[in-house]
C-alpha cells in the first residue's frame, strides 16, 4: 500500500527541540512502532506524519510524492486517536461514514436532509461500506448507539472502523490502547495484529509502553530527546540494544546493569570476579548489562547477593538480590522450583554466562565483540 | 513549500479580517463609555454645540447657579472637571447612596450564604426524609424569576409596612434559590470521607458546615459573591418599587434616575459624572479581576 | 442519624422560599381575579375579566407586540453576535484577552446608567449619533435613498420615533447583552477537545466551515440550549431602559410597552392590582414554558457524554 519515507525532520516549539532531525523509512505493509518515553517526540513526529503539525524542515514522502506541505486529508491517511476523538452527537455508523462523507460527497449532497435524498446512490454505498468494515470489528450491534453509550473497548473498535472505511494508504496510531484496561490492552494487542496481517496495511503505532512495541511490531524505533536510537526488529532491539538508555529502557523487568572495569587485555572485573571481555581493548570503566532471564542460579556460582523480596508471577518468580556495592538490587528469573528452595534473607549464588553480557562503555555506547566470548575456567 | 506558504497567507488575511471586525465591534461596545466619560469631563455649552473633543478645553465658564444666588460673576468662575464632579456629589446625598448601595448587596451576599450554604450541605451530605422532596421545590422555584412577582411581593411588604426600609431592598434577595442549587453541585464533589473525618474527630455538623465545608467551597463562593453583588449593585427595578420618595435609602442607580428626572441640559455634565461614579466601583473591580468575574457572572452557565 | 440537625439546616430556606418565591405566585393568581387596589377596604371577585382584558384590549396588544418584538430582535442577534466574537476571539491567539474584557464591559455597568448615555447619544439635536450620520452627508452614503431622505430633512428621532422606538432600544438590549453569550460561548468553546479538530482535518473536514458543522456547532449544542434560554428570560424582563427612556406611558404609542413596564405601571403607578398581577400570571407562565423547554431540550437531545 505505501511507503513512507521521513528524511531529517526537526521540529521545535520555541526554544525547545523536540526532534533534531529524524529520519526512518518505512516499508510498504509494515508495522513500525515509535517507542521511547513520554517527551522523546515520538507523538509530534506522528503528527507530522499526519500532517496535523508541520515540520521546521524535513520532507515527508509517501510512495516517492512529496507530501510535505498537503493537508492531512489529502495524504489518505487514517489516525487512531488515545481519546479515540469520536464525534458525540452522531452515531456509530455516522462516525464510520464521516471521512466518507467528507471524501466523496459534494457540500450540496451533505446537507442533512436533501442529501440523502438527492443522493442516494453514494448514500447507500458508504452505509454498505461502513457496514463491511462494522462486520470485520464485530461492531455491527452497535452501529445505533452513541459513544457515550459504548465502554472504552467499544469506542475503540469504533475509532478503528472509522479508520478503515476509507481504506487509507496507512494507518497511524497515537497509544490508542492506554486508555484501556490491563486485560483488554493485552487482547487488543494480540487484535491489532491479526487486523495487520489481514489488511496488510501500513501501520504505524506510536506508545510509551515497550510490552506493545515488542509484541506487535515488525520493526520498533526507539526514540529519546529527539532522536531515534535504534531502529530493527523487537528481538534485535531486545537481544541487541546500540546503547545502554535502549537496554534499560526495552525489557520488563529492566536490565541489570553492573560497574565493571575493563582491564584491557580482552577481560574485565565486575564485582571482583574476572569475565572474559574480547569486545574490550582498552583499560576503561564500562557497564556491563545482564537481563533477568541470564542470571543462573547456581551452587558454584561466583556472585552471591540477599533475596531482599520475591516477585512471584506464578511461571516465574523474580528474586531481588542485595549485593554490596550495587544501589539498586540486581533481578533475578528463577523457575518456581528453584525459588521455592531459597527464602527471603537467604543468601543465593548465582553467576551468568559471558555472551550474554552486553557491556557499555562510559558514554552508554555499546561495546561489541568481533568473535563470541568463551568462558576461561 | 509554496502550499505551506500559501496557507500561512490566508491565515494573515484571516487574522486580519478577524481583528478588523472584533475593532468595528470594540468601538461600537465602547461608544456610550467614551461619551459618558468625555460629557463628564466637559463644559455645559461644548456639551451642547457637541466641541471641544475629548476632554473639551478645560476653560473655566460661569455657573449660572451660583450667579442666581447673588455672587459676583467672576467668583463664580468654575473649571468644567470640578463642576461636574463636585455638582455630582453636592446636588444630591451621593455618598449616602453609594454607602446604601454597599450596605445592601452586602446584606444580601451575608444573608443569602447563611441561609444557602446550610440547606445545600443539607441536600449534598445528609441523609433525611424528604429530601428529594427538598430538592425538587428548589429544582422549581429556580424557574421564578424574583422580578415578575415584584408586585405581590410588594403588596406583602407593603402590608407588614416595611416598603422604604433597608429590610424592602433586603428581604426578597434574601434566599437564592440558584446558591442552593450551585452550592449543593458544588458540595457533591466533596468526598464523604472528609465529612467522615471531621465526624469522626468529634465535630458537630454546624462545626462541619463552618468549618470544613465552607473553606472548600470558598473558590465556588467569591464566584457567586461576584454574581451576587454585581447583580444587586446595578439592579433598578426592585429599589424603583419599594423606594418611594425617602431619598436616605436611594441606591446608586436610583441616584441616578433621580438625577435624571430633574435634569435640564445644564446638567448632562454633572449627571454623567455621577454615572461614571456609579459605574466605576465594578468596571475597576472587574478590570483587576477580571477572570473571577467572568466566573462568577457566567456561573449560571454551570447548569 | 444525624439526629435533627437537617431541620435546623433546611428550615430556613424552606420558610424564605414559601414566603419569598411561594406565596407571592399564589397571591398573584389570587388577586388577578379580583380587582383590587392597596389601600381600599376589600376587593370584587371578577372572575377571568382581567385575562379577559390583556387578551382583548389594544393596549395590551401592544404590550405583547413591543415585548414579542423586543424578544425576537434580542434573542437571536445577542446569540448570534455572542456566538460570532468568540468564534472569532477564540480564532486568536494573542489579544483576544483584550476584546473579551471590551465586549464584557457593557455586562458590568449599571443599565440604568448607560440608558441614560445611550439617550443622550440617540439624541436628535446633540447626540452624537445624529451628528455623525449628518458629517456623511454628501458622500457616497447618499446613494442609499434611507440615508438621502435623512440627509435632506432630519435623521430620525429614534427614542422618540414611534417607528423607530422599540428598534433603538432593542439595539440597546443587544448592546448589553451579547458580551454575556460570549463569555458562555468561550467556556464552551474551550471545553471542545481538540483531538475531535484533529480527527475532523483527518477525516478531511478542510474548510472552517466543515469543521464548524462537523465538530464546532454540535458540540456546542448544549451551550446553546442553555444561551438562548437565558436570554429569552433577561430579555422578557426588560424594563430599565424603558422606565428611564418613558417614565410615563411606554413610549410614542405605546410602542415600548414591554410587560415588566407595564406590571410596574398598573400595579405601582396606578394601583391597579388585579390588571398587574394578571399580567404578572401571565408573564410567569411565558418564562415557565420556556424553561420547561430547556430541561427538556437539555434532558433530550444533547445528552451525549
Amino acid at each position: 500500500m505505501a511507503r513512507i519515507q521521513l528524511d531529517q525532520i526537526e521540529k521545535r516549539f520555541g526554544d525547545t527541540p523536540v526532534l533534531k532531525g529524524v529520519s526512518l523509512d518505512i516499508q510498504d505493509g509494515e508495522f513500525v512502532t515509535l517507542v521511547g518515553p513520554s517527551g522523546c517526540g515520538k507523538s509530534t513526529l506522528l503528527r507530522i506524519l499526519s500532517g496535523l503539525e508541520a515540520a521546521d524542515s524535513g520532507r515527508v514522502v509517501i510512495d516517492d510524492r512529496d507530501v510535505t506541505g498537503v493537508r492531512p486529508a489529502d495524504r489518505n491517511l487514517a489516525m487512531v486517536f488515545q481519546s479515540y476523538a469520536l464525534y458525540p452527537h452522531l452515531t456509530v455508523a455516522e462516525n464510520m461514514m464521516t471521512p466518507l462523507r467528507m471524501r466523496d460527497l459534494t457540500p450540496v449532497q451533505r446537507m442533512p436532509v436533501v442529501g440523502p435524498l438527492i443522493a442516494r446512490g453514494p448514500h447507500r454505498d458508504m452505509r454498505k461500506q461502513a457496514s463491511d468494515v462494522a462486520e470485520t470489528l464485530k461492531i455491527t450491534a452497535l452501529m445505533d448507539r452513541k459513544p457515550g453509550q459504548l465502554s472504552g473497548g467499544q469506542r475503540q473498535r469504533v475509532a478503528l472502523g472509522r479508520a478503515m472505511v476509507r481504506k487509507p494508504l496507512a494507518f497511524l496510531m497515537d497509544e490508542p490502547l492506554s486508555n484501556l484496561d490491563a486485560a483488554l490492552r493485552v487482547h487488543m494487542r494480540a487484535e491489532l495484529s491479526e487486523l495487520h496481517r489481514r489488511l496488510k496495511a501500513t501501520f504505524v503505532y506510536v506508545t510509551h509502553d515497550q510490552a506493545e512495541a515488542l509484541t506487535m511490531s515488525d520493526r520498533m524505533a526507539v526514540m529519546m530527546h529527539g532522536d531515534i536510537l535504534q531502529v530493527g526488529a523487537p528481538d534485535e532491539i531486545y537481544l541487541d540494544p546500540n546503547t545502554l538508555e535502549v537496554a534499560r529502557f526495552i525489557g520488563s523487568p529492566a536490565i541489570n546493569t553492573l560497574p565493571a572495569e575493563a582491564q584491557g587485555d580482552g577481560l574485565l572485573h565486575v564485582l571482583g570476579v574476572s569475565k572474559p571481555a574480547p569486545m574490550t581493548t582498552t583499560r576503561q570503566p564500562v557497564t556491563v548489562g545482564v537481563r533477568p532471564e541470564h542470571l543462573v542460579l547456581k551452587e558454584a556460582g561466583r556472585f552471591s547477593g540477599t533475596v531482599r523480596h520475591r516477585e512471584n508471577l506464578g511461571a516465574d518468580v523474580f528474586l531481588h538480590l542485595e549485593m554490596a556495592g550495587l544501589q539498586q538490587p540486581l533481578v533475578l528469573r528463577a523457575t518456581p522450583q528453584d525459588a521455592a528452595r531459597i527464602a527471603l534473607g537467604d543468601n543465593a549464588a548465582f553467576d551468568f554466562d559471558p555472551a550474554d553480557m552486553l557491556v557499555f562503555d562510559a558514554q552508554g555506547g555499546r561495546l561489541r565483540a568481533t568473535t563470541p566470548a568463551r568462558e576461561v575456567a | 513549500m509554496s502550499e505551506a506558504r500559501a496557507q500561512s497567507f490566508r491565515f494573515n488575511t484571516g487574522a486580519a479580517t478577524t481583528h478588523a471586525i472584533l475593532i468595528v465591534g470594540a468601538l461600537i461596545v465602547l461608544l456610550p463609555f467614551y461619551t459618558m466619560i468625555s460629557l463628564s469631563l466637559k463644559a455645559p455649552h461644548e456639551i451642547m454645540q457637541q466641541t471641544g473633543g475629548f476632554i473639551g478645553a478645560q476653560e473655566a465658564f460661569r455657573d449660572d447657579y451660583c450667579v442666581k444666588l447673588g455672587n459676583a460673576a467672576e467668583n463664580c468662575m468654575v473649571n468644567p472637571i470640578i463642576y461636574n464632579y463636585s455638582t455630582a456629589f453636592e446636588k444630591a446625598p451621593l455618598v449616602r447612596y453609594l454607602l446604601n448601595g454597599l450596605i445592601v448587596t452586602v446584606s444580601i451576599f451575608v444573608i443569602q450564604v447563611l441561609v444557602a450554604l446550610p440547606c445545600a450541605y443539607a441536600l449534598a451530605k445528609l441523609r433525611f426524609w424528604g429530601r428529594e422532596a427538598v430538592f425538587a421545590l428548589v429544582l422549581f422555584c429556580l424557574l421564578i424569576p424574583v422580578h415578575a412577582i415584584a408586585l405581590p411581593l410588594y403588596i406583602m411588604l407593603a402590608k407588614a409596612g416595611l416598603t422604604n426600609t433597608y429590610a424592602a431592598l433586603i428581604i426578597p434577595w434574601t434566599i437564592s434559590v440558584f446558591g442552593i442549587f450551585l452550592m449543593r453541585q458544588f458540595f457533591m464533589t466533596v468526598p464523604d470521607d472528609l465529612i467522615d473525618a471531621a465526624r469522626m474527630d468529634g465535630m458537630t455538623e454546624f462545626a462541619i458546615i463552618w468549618r470544613v465545608m465552607l473553606p472548600t467551597a470558598i473558590p465556588a463562593l467569591m464566584a457567586f459573591g461576584i454574581f451576587s453583588v454585581v447583580a444587586h449593585w446595578n439592579d433598578y427595578f426592585w429599589p424603583r418599587i419599594v423606594i418611594t420618595g425617602n431619598r436616605d435609602l436611594f441606591t446608586p442607580p436610583l441616584g441616578l434616575r433621580e438625577f435624571k428626572g430633574d435634569a435640564d441640559g445644564d446638567n448632562f455634565g454633572p449627571m454623567m459624572a455621577t454615572a461614571c461614579i456609579i459605574v466605576t466601583p465594578l468596571i475597576v473591580c472587574f478590570l483587576l479581576a477580571q477572570r473571577r468575574f467572568i466566573e462568577g457572572i457566567t456561573l449560571s452557565g454551570m447548569k | 442519624m444525624q439526629s435533627r440537625a437537617h431541620l435546623w439546616f433546611i428550615g430556613p430556606a424552606m420558610a424564605l422560599m414559601f414566603i419569598v418565591l411561594l406565596i407571592p405566585i399564589l397571591i398573584a393568581v389570587g388577586l388577578s381575579l379580583t380587582d383590587y387596589s392597596l389601600g381600599n377596604q376589600g376587593a370584587e371577585f371578577v372572575g377571568l375579566e382581567n385575562y379577559e382584558r390583556i387578551f382583548t384590549r389594544s393596549t395590551y396588544e401592544k404590550m405583547f407586540v413591543a415585548t414579542f418584538r423586543y424578544v425576537f430582535v434580542v434573542v437571536p442577534l445577542t446569540v448570534g453576535l455572542g456566538l460570532g466574537a468568540a468564534l472569532l476571539i477564540h480564532s486568536l491567539g494573542r489579544f483576544g484577552d483584550l476584546y473579551k474584557t471590551i465586549y464584557f464591559l457593557p455586562v458590568m455597568a449599571a443599565l440604568i446608567a448607560m440608558a441614560i448615555v445611550w439617550e443622550f447619544a440617540f439624541h436628535p439635536t446633540i447626540g452624537i449619533i445624529n451628528s455623525t450620520l449628518e458629517k456623511g452627508c454628501g458622500t457616497f452614503l447618499e446613494a442609499w435613498p434611507w440615508y438621502a431622505k435623512g440627509c435632506e430633512r432630519t435623521f430620525p428621532l429614534w427614542l422618540n420615533d414611534r417607528d423607530y422606538a422599540i428598534w433603538t432600544v432593542s439595539f440597546i438590549g443587544v448592546w448589553q447583552g451579547f458580551g454575556f453569550n460570549m463569555v458562555l460561548y468561550l467556556a464552551g468553546l474551550t471545553s471542545i477537545p481538540p483531538q475531535l479538530y484533529d480527527a475532523a482535518e483527518m477525516d478531511g473536514a478542510t474548510r472552517g466551515w466543515d469543521r464548524f458543522r462537523l465538530v464546532t456547532w454540535p458540540l456546542l449544542g448544549p451551550t446553546t440550549v442553555f444561551v438562548v434560554t437565558i436570554s429569552f428570560i433577561r430579555s422578557f424582563q426588560v424594563f430599565d431602559m424603558v422606565e428611564a427612556f418613558y417614565p410615563q406611558g411606554g413610549g410614542p404609542s405605546k410602542s415600548v410597552f414591554v410587560m415588566m413596564f407595564a406590571i410596574y405601571e398598573k400595579g405601582i403607578q396606578q394601583n391597579l392590582m388585579g390588571i398587574g398581577a394578571a399580567i404578572t400570571v401571565v408573564f410567569l407562565a411565558f418564562v415557565m414554558v420556556l424553561t420547561v423547554i430547556q430541561r427538556w431540550l437539555v434532558e433530550r437531545r444533547t445528552h451525549y457524554v
